[in-house]
């Protein structure tokens, strides 16, 4: 799993488009059904989907709520007041950096938006490492919780799995050579 | 424009028909556990197979249409390459796994199939573990073994996977995720339960979750 991978998933989400062709007939894919397409009307497919249409200039994206300006304020602030990672949208870094490359026209100051995802994946990062560090310290528990995490997030993480398994071969080792 | 009939029966076992949907909504989330466990789960080719079937059908549709140049057409061959992308992944991790020791994945299989548990190998996947053990074997023979003295050495029959320690990210789906029996770091001769609530998260060693994630409770990340 890495983020390429992480992005195939985001490709799943539902968003809504504007289409700008018409089209009668729904399109009936293997994952269920899309359209029918009427210009100008507000219309909900797949990610991957809008991306595709948007780079055949077939459509406008209409940006998910929780990529907006204020909204994306309310949750740094969120992140920053809490000690634990804050709820975040499903996919939220992924699908912000499919829009931001392929959508750019259709985010209302997009380098706000940049910057204020930018602000809370680096808050989320800092946590994520300094509990990292502090969970790889010690040999007291070999179980963490860690609600809100996103699949990105764990990815990039895999290297802390592998230091978890080291430390527990030595705490096996300790319990195995200490004399009862 | 699909003439693929949406309701079929992927099992016999099994009295409603599953939907394609349905079956690629499973696919994506074996996918997901497949890659981020350390080790092989029980086989879901079953889907891989439905999946394929889906695909050829819907290739030949597409061929059959006049204008090749319609966003639909687009569309429907940019879906058939998203299937197909995560069928070839899904076969691809296992066959890795699989090959970094054929004789373990053998052995386990054979033990899942005396416990009555369900096939840790697809039927394909076990004649390839055979002759990827063969074919490792002979190597091994005629490149070394053939040329040390028979010598005191004793033989390892082969090594095992030891997954005890490896940890995974995990959540939990379901309403149930009750008592889970972690191991207690500070007296490893006893064990820790834990409740793990539904949408949590946790870092927790593989051992602990292997059953709920069979039962489909708990997803990895």
């Amino acid at each position: 799993m890495n983020a390429e991978r992480c992005e195939y998933l985001a490709g799943n989400v539902l968003i809504e488009v504007i289409p700008s062709i018409s089209d009668e007939k729904p399109i009936h894919l293997i994952s269920g059904d899309i359209g029918p397409f009427e210009a100008g009307v507000p219309c909900r497919v797949p990610m991957w989907t809008a991306i595709l249409m948007k780079r055949k200039h077939n459509c406008k994206v209409v940006v998910p709520k929780w990529m907006e300006v204020d909204e994306l304020k309310k949750l740094l602030a969120s992140e920053t007041e809490n000690d634990g990672l804050a709820e975040l949208p499903e996919h939220f870094f992924e699908i912000s950096h499919m829009l931001v490359r392929n959508a750019t026209d259709d985010i209302f100051e997009v380098e706000a938006v940049k910057s204020l995802i930018q602000d809370i994946y680096d808050r989320r990062d800092a946590k994520l490492r300094t509990s990292a560090i502090a969970f790889l310290s010690q040999n007291q528990t070999c179980h963490a919780q860690l609600d809100c995490v996103q699949l990105l997030e764990t990815s990039s993480a895999r290297a802390t799995l592998n230091a978890c398994k080291q430390v527990g071969t030595l705490v096996r080792n300790l319990h195995e050579t200490t004399p009862m | 424009m699909s003439s693929v009939d949406p309701s079929f029966n992927f099992d016999e076992d099994y009295e409603e028909a599953v939907t394609p949907q349905e079956v690629l909504q499973k696919m994506t989330t074996a996918w997901q556990n497949e890659l981020c466990s350390p080790c092989l789960l029980p086989t879901q080719m079953e889907l891989v197979d439905i999946l394929l079937d889906q695909i050829a059908g819907m290739e030949e549709d597409i061929g059959k249409q006049v204008d090749q140049r319609q966003l639909r057409i687009s569309v429907h061959r940019m879906e058939l390459q998203r299937i197909s992308f995560i069928t070839s992944d899904y076969v691809r991790c296992r066959l890795r796994k699989i090959e970094s020791n054929p004789n373990d994945a053998i052995e386990t299989h054979n033990k899942r199939r005396d416990e009555n548990k369900s096939d840790l190998l697809s039927e394909a996947e076990l004649q390839f573990a055979r002759e990827y053990a063969a074919a490792e074997a002979e190597l091994f023979d005629k490149t070394v073994l053939e040329f040390m003295p028979p010598g005191p050495l004793k033989k390892v029959a082969f090594p095992l996977l030891d997954c005890q320690e490896d940890m995974v990210y995990a959540k939990v789906l379901g309403e149930e995720a009750g008592n889970v029996a972690v191991p207690d770091w500070k007296d490893l001769t006893g064990e820790l339960v834990l409740e793990m609530e539904k949408s949590s998260c946790h870092l927790i060693p593989f051992d602990s979750v292997k059953e709920y994630l069979e039962e489909g409770t708990v997803q990895l990340l």
